[in-house]
């Protein structure tokens, strides 16, 4: 098969719904699973158009569980795989989201985050699914998500996943939102020979004695991350299972096989935590106030930390590009020379409770939020700026950080 | 065998013959293979496996025609019937230890 | 060095292969052994289960294919659910997958999907398939998808004990029916049939040699096949139901077998029965009295496959299409100048093309002038039929903040919009009105600059009404200076629908003319 059939390059005006899709085509994802749910609609409706043209399978299944659980059938057939949602629906992943960990099953999961619980605002803003991402399936693990600003980034980072997946062999999660992903900008679509596609470690027919296979072993044709995958059909008879398991995938109901298995999952994402955390930093060396923040957040804060600076206060920026793993040597180094941490969120405080928890009472963590619904004030975050740097924090006109106290006018 | 009067197809008539192999340590004694085998070529055994189970016992040998049945009965692969020939029906033993179904 | 012909134990050993501690299985003495993984035998299936027959009669069945249809065993897979049945994934030596519960038939859609070539089948039990997963179960039956889905119904959930579930006859006894089920169970063949399954049987494992001849053709049958194989219960069903003897001391050691015998007296071989009819008779205390056995539904009608393929072709074309346009675009000189940050506010009602209008605003911006631009749109039921809003933000700079703060310009066309979202416009800012659609109020912003275009009258003229935002674009584009006009021209060509280019260019170019005339009087 032509890799490159169908690929679009150049630059385009483009939503970035459709810019994650095609992010995820130049990536080499040949299937989709989904199930319509604003606003991650597009994602679907782009690679149902799309993934035809490059010789790919869209199909849209009955529920999101099964949206999940056929991206990884997908994967194991040795094909790369997305699927994508928003909140209603990644609730629903969560549960097979599990199964791809435990079977070390690359594939990507888009949230197109928008306010919730429950229902809440189908066609408006939040990033209220973060703690979800990170603990939304039982049991322990580690997990990476990347947030992105832009289309152009819903685009880049969707490579990155991908990228993430196929080298650490696990689902990678893009926690996009309503803003980002209903918004049209600019995307520049490289050529793919200019962009680094990663595939997974993979063994073929003849390559190893099926019988010493070992599918969760290291061994011919690891990448030094983790063992080779093998796609069905290739002789070597695999059994893979989402109980507890042991080298060859056999289960093995006992303490000793749990502890080699769960290590196993979280080593391989810690021990490499430096080569998967992004973060974007400005102006951290003078900083007296960090504004931490990731995904739509730290763009619309980027506007108020301009706004503070001309007031004299001296603002750093730290983007969290990667949420999870999350940066704790960064924020603890911080927290040792600076007064406070400003968090933005579109949610009622999440991410925030990591920066406390790095920072470990070394530095004030302020956090300037709001569930959803629409993205953050600049007065809001810049009162908030205000207040860490302990200056005067002034009126401002809008309320949206304080609670509705009456909805009748 | 005698017959009252001579089939007339006797010559053609071949009769398959089985020959049954238990796998004893492999049986957990549902007694589907003995309860179902249209021959009755088996019964249970008094002793036991190392399970504590008792198996199968093969006690009319020659009256197996190599159905299968019993092997693809069994749950626990513990049964299968080799093809042992035929042989023509007068040699089929007249002599049963069980009871003909 | 292992050799070919040597026994595949042997052959292990010399390859240094240690078999695992806990089996005491010893591989090669039965001939079913090959399909299966002797390593994690035995299975935990109790005495007297129908689980082990199903999955020998499946073996048996498979090696047929092996042997007379030249089927490739490392081209099947088998994908399992959670539960006893569940486990058959994990005693096949095939690519198998024991999955979540109830998820096996979408991973098994996954599989067969992105790899055609394999042989998919799912095997799983009944509070799997029809309880958590019955979802899963009627839409792959409804794609006709080409997999072979394998239902072990022993009527209830046998590995958490034995409780009521989806296939619990009307009733009988389970562990959380005590006093009988209050439910009513699934006809499975009737749900699978109904739901578009393209071949359905039944059989009880007692009848090994029917139901592997069935599963033989299921496997074969291309579309969706399901098969319900009734088993039983030896330990949980058995216990609190008439079929396995109850309590009663006699029958004690071997109910799975008192349950069988029993099958064997409730059978009833009725091939084609109409699946509605086909299912299982209890009486008035849940006792199991007929169950209609036999092949009741086989047509062969396209499968899914078959349509993907199909559709292929047509997206080919399509995209050869949209390739040209793209190679097609022109590669027009960027804006040198710094355009300072700029907002606009579009709005009008739903079908006045709003948001075509912010949209080839903004692609004209990014595309053609290499400008930064943010697009955004009121999404939901607000944007069809009433009222439709979108906004762009352009300019050099990058855009952090990516809605309006305060519009510099609007396109205003409708009275609901002008009432809507005049407030926001900034001082000196420039309003620009659709004046046959909107008329101004009589304390009407003095603080800003309106100018007034009968766009839908100039585009009626020119032969289509539609044509109006565009008019509305070329008069904005000639005011505002913030886009230049080939880039508007440019993404005005290609955003409109092909028929209509020349009548919105007419349309463009006229507004525009309108523009400059009302720069040139002010």
């Amino acid at each position: 098969m032509n890799e490159q059939r169908g690929l679009l390059t150049g630059e385009h005006f483009m939503l970035g719904d459709h810019a994650a899709a095609e992010g995820a085509l130049l990536a080499g994802c040949r299937f989709f699973a989904g199930y319509p749910i604003t606003p991650a609609t597009e994602i679907a409706e782009r690679m149902s158009v799309r993934l035809p043209q490059v010789g790919g399978v869209y199909i849209q299944m009955e529920d999101e569980l099964a949206s999940m659980n056929a991206i990884l059938g997908a994967s194991w057939a040795g094909i790369k795989s997305m699927t994508a949602t928003s909140g209603p629906g990644f609730s629903l992943m969560m549960e097979n989201l599990g199964l791809g960990i435990m079977l070390e099953t690359p594939c990507v999961l888009i949230n197109v985050q928008r306010g919730g619980p429950s229902t809440g605002l189908p066609t408006l803003v939040g990033q209220q699914d973060m703690m979800q991402a990170r603990w939304g399936s039982h049991g322990d693990y580690e997990i990476i998500a990347l947030a992105p600003t832009s289309p152009q980034e819903l685009f880049d980072l969707t490579i990155r996943a991908f990228n993430l997946a196929e080298k650490f062999r696990t689902p990678v999660l893009v926690m996009g939102d309503a803003e980002v992903g209903h918004m049209t900008e600019k995307v520049v679509i490289p050529s793919p020979d200019e962009v680094e596609i990663v595939h997974r470690p993979e063994v073929r027919k003849g390559d190893v004695e099926p019988d010493l296979f070992r599918v969760f072993r290291d061994g011919t044709g690891g990448n030094g991350y983790v063992s080779p995958m093998v796609a069905v059909g290739q002789g070597y008879r695999i059994h893979v299972t989402g109980l507890t398991h042991d080298e060859r995938g056999y289960p093995g109901m006992n303490a000793r096989t749990q502890d080699w298995n769960v290590h196993r999952l979280i080593n391989k994402i810690r021990a490499h935590r430096d080569e998967i955390i992004q973060t974007e930093e400005q102006d951290l060396e003078d900083a007296e106030v960090v504004v931490v923040s990731y995904g739509i957040s730290a763009r619309t804060s980027l506007w108020p930390i301009e706004l503070a600076r001309r007031e004299g206060i001296k603002v750093g920026y730290l983007r969290l590009i990667t949420v999870w793993p999350f940066p704790d040597e960064r924020i603890r180094e911080l927290a040792k020379g600076i007064r406070a941490f400003v968090v933005p969120e579109l949610n009622m405080g999440q991410i925030i409770r990591e920066v406390e928890r790095c920072a470990a009472g070394q530095a004030l963590v302020l956090g300037a939020n709001r569930p959803g619904g629409d993205i953050l004030e600049p007065e809001q975050v810049l009162n908030v700026i205000r207040q860490a740097a302990g200056r005067p924090v002034e009126a401002v006109g809008s309320r949206s950080h304080e609670p509705v106290e009456t909805l009748e006018e | 065998m005698t017959y009252w009067r001579q089939p007339l197809d006797r010559d053609r008539v071949q009769v398959p013959r089985g020959i049954v192999h238990i796998i004893e340590e492999r049986c957990k004694g549902c007694g589907f293979c003995v309860e179902f085998c249209p021959q009755r070529v088996l019964v249970m055994s008094k002793h036991t496996n190392p399970k504590g189970y008792h198996p199968p016992e093969l006690i009319d040998d020659s009256h197996c025609v190599n159905c299968g049945l019993c092997a693809l009965l069994c749950p626990d692969f513990a049964i299968y019937v080799e093809n042992g020939g035929t042989y023509p029906p007068d040699e089929v033993d007249t002599i049963r230890r069980t009871e003909a179904k | 060095m292992p050799e070919k012909g040597m026994r595949r134990s042997e052959r292990l050993h010399m390859m240094g292969y240690e078999p695992p501690d806990r089996s005491d299985w010893v591989t090669g003495l039965h001939p079913m052994d090959d399909l299966l993984r002797g390593e994690r035998l035995p299975h935990i299936w109790c005495q007297g289960c129908g689980l082990g027959t199903a999955l020998t009669t499946f073996i048996a069945a498979l090696q047929w294919l092996e042997r007379e249809r030249g089927w490739d065993m490392d081209k099947v897979a088998v994908v399992s659910g959670i539960g006893c049945t569940g486990r058959i994934a994990g005693y096949v030596r095939l690519d198998s997958f024991h999955t979540t519960h109830g998820r096996a038939i979408p991973f098994a859609t996954g599989l067969k999907l992105a790899n055609p070539e394999m042989k998919v089948i799912v095997i799983s039990g009944d509070g799997d398939m029809a309880g958590i997963g019955g979802n899963h179960l009627i839409h792959a039956a409804r794609r006709n998808l080409d997999i072979t889905v394998i239902c072990v119904n022993n009527f209830n959930y046998g590995m958490t004990g034995g409780q009521a579930g989806p296939t619990t006859p009307h009733e009988a006894r389970a562990v959380t029916a005590q006093y009988g089920n209050f439910e009513y169970p699934f006809n499975l063949p009737y749900l699978a049939a109904a739901s578009g399954a393209s071949f359905v049987a039944r059989w009880t494992v007692l009848h090994a040699r029917r139901l592997e001849w069935t599963l033989r053709e299921a496997m074969e049958h291309p579309g969706f096949s399901f098969v319900e194989v009734i088993a039983p219960c030896s330990t949980a069903y058995a216990r609190w139901n008439p079929e396995g003897r109850g309590m009663d001391p006699e029958h004690l050691r071997r109910r799975g077998l008192e349950v069988m015998k029993y099958y064997k007296a409730a059978g009833r071989i009725t091939h084609d029965t109409h699946p509605k009819d086909a299912g299982v008779k209890v009486d008035e205390k849940g006792l199991i009295t007929e169950i209609v056995e036999g092949k009741f539904l086989q047509e062969v009608r396209p499968d899914l496959q078959e349509a993907l393929d199909h559709l292929a072709a047509r997206a080919d074309k399509w995209w050869q299409v949209e390739k040209k346009a793209l190679d097609d675009r022109p590669h027009l000189p960027k804006s040198s100048s710094h355009v300072p940050r700029t907002e606009v506010q579009l709005g009008g009602f739903g079908g006045q093309g709003i948001i075509s209008a912010g949209k080839i605003i903004g692609q004209a911006a990014a595309i053609y002038d290499g400008l930064e631009v943010c697009f955004t749109q009121s999404y939901g039921p607000e944007a069809r039929g009433g009222a439709a809003g979108s906004q762009v933000v352009l300019g050099s700079d990058p855009i952090h903040h990516p809605h309006l703060i305060q519009p510099s310009t609007m396109i205003i066309m409708s009275q609901g919009a002008y009432a809507k979202y005049l407030s926001f416009l900034a001082p000196n800012g420039v309003l620009l009105i659709d004046d046959g659609l909107v008329e101004l109020a009589e304390d009407h912003r003095q603080d800003i600059t309106t100018y007034g275009l009968p766009a839908t009258r100039i585009a009626e003229k020119l032969g289509n009404n539609r044509a109006a935002n565009t008019v509305m674009l070329g008069f904005w584009t000639a005011i505002a200076g913030a886009v230049s006009q080939d880039a508007m021209r440019q993404s005005v060509a290609e955003s409109v629908p092909p028929k209509t280019i020349d009548v919105n260019m007419k349309a463009f170019d006229e507004g525009y003319r309108k523009g400059i005339e009302v720069l040139d009087r002010s």
